[in-house]
């Protein structure tokens, strides 16, 4: 085929071409050539001569998955401690998710939630739940709460739960450190950043207890938030209506309680 | 169609370094013939091997740059046929076939450990390689000028990249057009045209001024 008058016109091109077209006609050793060919004949022919070839190193396709393992390995090792069931006591059962326990089944219960999740305490069960290092739950009857994974160890510090219902006392341990707690009921948002504190919903408002530490308080309804010191609880009704009072002996108590059931396992 | 790195082939194809039977007709070889080679006949074998072996190792050599590399090359590429015998398609010209195994060999070659050491001390220099070219002219003169320029382009050959090269081997020195290459090394017709079209810019690069 004619292919100079496809590619380049120019004296250059035309010179290069004529050069490689101008080439001469290898020619195999005659020796070689009439040995090749008796062995070809014969089928005495050798094993292959030429090296199979190396795979080559692809770093196009190996960084993205050595990336993705990093990744990976990264978000796992982030991860901050599962909840464990410290204790389940009591008549009733506890929901999590779509799944009902009751109070007997604390591995499956623990195992239910791992990671977190929906928790409804069903009857006059009290439970205690603690990541290890991290944090302290202890929920008590009736209470709804959407529970969080624990703070990751690195990153995704920042951890949210939600009580619709019932009482649920926090406390935080050594690894909390740094992390930060919102907890949030229909009137009020706790904000607490290492502390022990109680959020306390009923029908009438929401009730944040500090026993240890300072949290803030923001009613839902708008406003300042307000820092509530150690000792002292903040009362938000449902009209919206706010004042800061001294604790109250039981839910010091009951915080007193969870310290002592999960202080070691906090590492406080 | 024999071995896995065989390729379509297509009666059209007309392959140089190839010896085609003397006479009017088609140029392949006889059916007869390819019937025989399948069956493995002593006979029928030398044939077929009289007839391509030039084919090969001229691919080779322009490929490799080197003489004992591009014979270890052309053993590889008669005894993966003798292997393949069998899977010989009679009603088909054997040359792409032939093309196509005797590249990949050269690409297995260069993709090996093996031709990297083998590069670093083989010189195109090498008095071999003119014994291997011979232009057949008699004046000594023009034999000189002409073994400098084929030691020039050949150098340079050697220089481009391993699809490069290919392209232009297979282009310029067998005489395959874009649509036998593209078939030949798998890719899309406007690929070889194109890669082609690079791999002569690449040489004009190296050989500007020089020719």
């Amino acid at each position: 085929m004619s292919h100079a008058d496809e590619h380049g016109t120019d004296p250059g091109s035309r010179a290069i071409r004529d050069a490689v077209g101008a080439r001469s006609h290898p020619r195999l050793d005659a020796t070689f050539r009439a040995r090749l060919k008796q062995d070809f004949m014969s089928g005495r022919l050798g094993p292959l001569r030429v090296p199979a070839p190396r795979v080559p190193w692809r770093p196009a396709l190996w960084l993205p998955v050595a990336a993705g393992l990093v990744v990976v390995a990264g978000l796992f090792a982030n991860r901050g401690p599962d909840w464990r069931v410290v204790s389940a006591h009591g008549e009733g059962r506890v929901r999590v998710g779509a799944a009902s326990f009751a109070p007997e089944e604390r591995e499956k219960l623990a195992a239910a939630l791992r990671r977190g999740g929906e928790l409804g305490i069903e009857g006059a069960v009290t439970l205690d739940l603690v990541a290890p290092g991290a944090m302290a739950v202890t929920l008590g009857p009736g209470t709804q709460l959407a529970l969080p994974a624990s703070p990751g160890r690195w990153w995704s510090r920042a951890v949210r739960a939600r009580v619709r219902a019932g009482d649920a006392y926090f406390t935080t341990g050594r690894a909390f450190h740094g992390a930060r707690l919102s907890v949030s009921t229909p009137e009020v948002d706790v904000l607490a950043v290492g502390t022990a504190f109680a959020v306390l919903r009923h029908e009438d408002g929401s009730c944040v207890c500090v026993m240890e530490g300072r949290v803030s308080v923001a009613k839902r309804s708008g406003g300042e938030a307000v820092d509530v010191p150690e000792g002292m609880r903040r009362v938000v009704s449902v009209s919206g209506e706010a004042e800061t009072l001294p604790i109250l002996e039981d839910s010091r108590h009951r915080l007193h309680q969870q310290r002592s059931s999960a202080g070691r396992t906090l590492d406080r | 169609m024999p071995e896995s790195d065989s390729t379509s082939q297509s009666p059209a194809w007309s392959v140089a370094g190839v010896k085609r039977p003397e006479g009017p007709g088609d140029a392949r070889p006889e059916r007869a013939l390819l019937e025989r080679v399948r069956a493995r006949d002593p006979e029928a074998l030398g044939e077929f091997y009289e007839q391509y072996v030039e084919l090969v190792f001229g691919l080779a050599w322009r490929m490799l740059g080197e003489r004992v590399l591009a014979e270890d090359v052309t053993s590889d590429v008669f005894l993966k046929v003798h292997r393949a015998a069998d899977r010989l398609d009679p009603s088909r010209d054997p040359a792409p076939w032939l093309v196509t195994i005797t590249t990949n060999a050269c690409r297995d070659l260069w993709r090996s450990g093996a031709w990297r050491m083998r590069r670093r001390a083989a010189d195109v220099d090498d008095p071999a390689t003119a014994a291997v070219l011979s232009t057949g002219r008699d004046d000594p003169e023009q034999d000189v000028l002409a073994s400098e320029r084929e030691r020039l382009v050949q150098a340079a050959l050697l220089e481009l990249p391993e699809p490069l090269r290919t392209s232009i081997v297979l282009h310029d020195y067998q005489g395959l057009d874009h649509r036998q290459v593209a078939e030949v090394l798998h890719i899309a017709h406007d690929a070889a045209r194109k890669r082609y079209s690079r791999a002569l810019t690449a040489l004009e690069q190296k050989l500007r001024g020089r020719l």
